[in-house]
């Protein structure tokens, strides 16, 4: 307990031109210098367990789709079956995909102690959950009323 | 990092490690499962991609054994980059092969 508060007081009043990137201090690099570090294994795996939850965040959006696909007289018309499976299915490969590209990129900016980049496909994934559900639920309230 | 780090942290992140690779393994079990016993496509485009999807089940599960004994080994865990690409776009093709297969059915 008192070297861990003794860690966080020396942690506090670290020289200002060091910084701590990914768990370890480095020193500031140099613009022109290739920054080469092999990141702590913690983040390594923190960054692997992230793609897999993208991955599964694809397969279970491929799921909704083979099952949206699936359920006939429940969602009617035949098209919109057809177009809300459709767009799970698309929303499942920009996930896997997307998961690649994010986790090459950490990956990437971690070896260059540099800042981790900004996400964008959490914000196009729940803009299209959001219009997915508006639609689905639409169609089956009318689908009640017909 | 510091040896202190390394003591106060028991393997957590590698047990973490292992489990999402086994639940990864089990949702492409889940999908490989859907699409050949509820068979939405048609033969023989569901019963095909069913079977992609239990090999790509088989292969995460292969993976997940392989980098979970590397963990227990105490090696110092190499980034996956190969495993990452392979299964990350296998999945993105699964993905529109199944789309394809909505469209044309």
């Amino acid at each position: 307990m008192v070297h861990v508060i003794a860690r966080l007081v020396a942690s506090c009043t670290t020289v200002p031109t060091e910084r701590i990137a990914y768990g370890r201090q480095v020193q500031q690099p140099r613009p022109d210098e290739p920054v080469d570090t092999e990141p702590d294994y913690r983040f390594t795996l923190a960054n692997e367990r992230t793609f897999l939850a993208w991955l599964r965040t694809a397969l279970a959006l491929l799921a909704g789709g083979i099952v949206v696909q699936q359920l006939g007289e429940l969602l009617r018309p035949a098209w919109a079956r057809t177009a809300l499976s459709l767009l799970c299915v698309a929303m499942a490969g920009s996930a896997s995909v997307g998961g690649v590209l994010r986790w090459r990129a950490v990956e990437r900016a971690m070896r260059g102690a540099r800042p981790l980049p900004v996400a964008r496909l959490p914000l196009v994934l729940t803009g299209a959950f959001v219009l997915l559900a508006a639609v689905a639920a639409l169609l089956l309230v009318g689908g009640h009323r017909a | 990092m510091r040896p202190a780090a390394a003591a106060a942290s028991p393997g957590l992140p590698r047990e973490r490690t292992s489990l999402a690779w086994s639940r990864t393994a089990l949702a492409l079990l889940t999908n490989g499962a859907l699409l050949l016993v509820r068979d939405p496509l048609g033969t023989p485009a569901g019963a095909l991609l069913g079977a992609v999807a239990l090999v790509l089940a088989a292969g995460t599960a292969l993976v997940a054994r392989r980098r979970v004994q590397l963990l227990q080994l105490g090696v110092r865990p190499p980034a996956a980059e190969g495993e990452v690409l392979v299964l990350g776009l296998s999945v993105g093709v699964l993905s529109v092969a199944v789309g394809a297969a909505v469209l044309l059915r």
